[in-house]
């Protein structure tokens, strides 16, 4: 299955087997990892994702649909966890199989940043409170992964 | 018959609302979205800061004018600014 919204953990070796084909030279899979992050309240220690199912699939479809055309002979792979994701484990797994790397490299690319943009899904953070983080220069913008 | 329009939301949206999806009276003929938004935030304030960065779907089709036309039974769902990835 090519799209997925899934409660259940996702494994890249599950998602390359589910993308190879024989004419696909290359394979490019990118996985987004929750991060501890330290925040104002503590450090994260899980993110909480919730999606509008329908719209969400949906979307994943008409990515899929947009990469094939700008990428002919591109076979896309998107799937997104539900629910409580501990740190560490995968939030998010998109996938590329092409003919050739460049293709595979730039559909990934694209897909992962359309998803972000336009799928129907939220995320929360859950911290474990402790003593606030020294001050940094530059502090990402919220908790996340990739 | 249904009398009432269903109004979910997300995230932001669905703590706006009051943590669960709010059931809004129409009139049979229906009202337009925008007086229906306008009824919405009469009774959740929180949600007008909100509303203007949100997508609103109508039915699972995004809708973008608020002249649409919303009638008994259809269903509204706020989204707020996706965060996904």
């Amino acid at each position: 299955m090519l799209h997925r919204l899934t409660g259940r953990p996702l494994a890249v070796a599950t998602a390359y087997r589910a993308l190879e084909w024989e004419g696909a030279g290359a394979v490019v899979l990118f996985a987004g990892r929750v991060r501890p992050d330290a925040t104002r309240r503590g450090r994260v220690e899980a993110l909480e994702y919730e999606a509008d199912r329908r719209p969400g699939l949906r979307s994943f479809q008409a990515i899929a649909r947009t990469a094939s055309e700008r990428y002919p002979g591109v076979r896309l792979l998107l799937w997104h966890r539900t629910g409580v994701v501990p740190v560490g484990q995968i939030a998010v797994i998109v996938g590329a199989a092409a003919p050739h790397r460049s293709a595979a490299f730039a559909a990934a690319r694209f897909a992962i940043e359309r998803l972000k943009r336009r799928s129907p899904i939220w995320k929360s953070d859950r911290v474990r409170p402790g003593r606030r983080p020294r001050p940094r220069r530059r502090r990402p913008a919220g908790p996340s992964t990739g | 018959m249904a009398r009432t329009i269903r109004v979910r939301g997300f995230a932001t949206a669905r703590t706006a609302l009051g943590g669960g999806p709010r059931e809004l009276p129409a009139p049979p003929e229906g009202l337009r979205l925008g007086r229906l938004l306008e009824a919405l935030v009469d009774e959740c304030p929180g949600l007008g800061p909100l509303l203007p960065s949100c997508r609103i779907f109508l039915n699972e089709q995004l809708t973008r004018s608020k002249e649409t036309r919303v009638r008994p039974g259809d269903e509204i769902t706020l989204h707020p600014p996706y965060s996904g990835g």
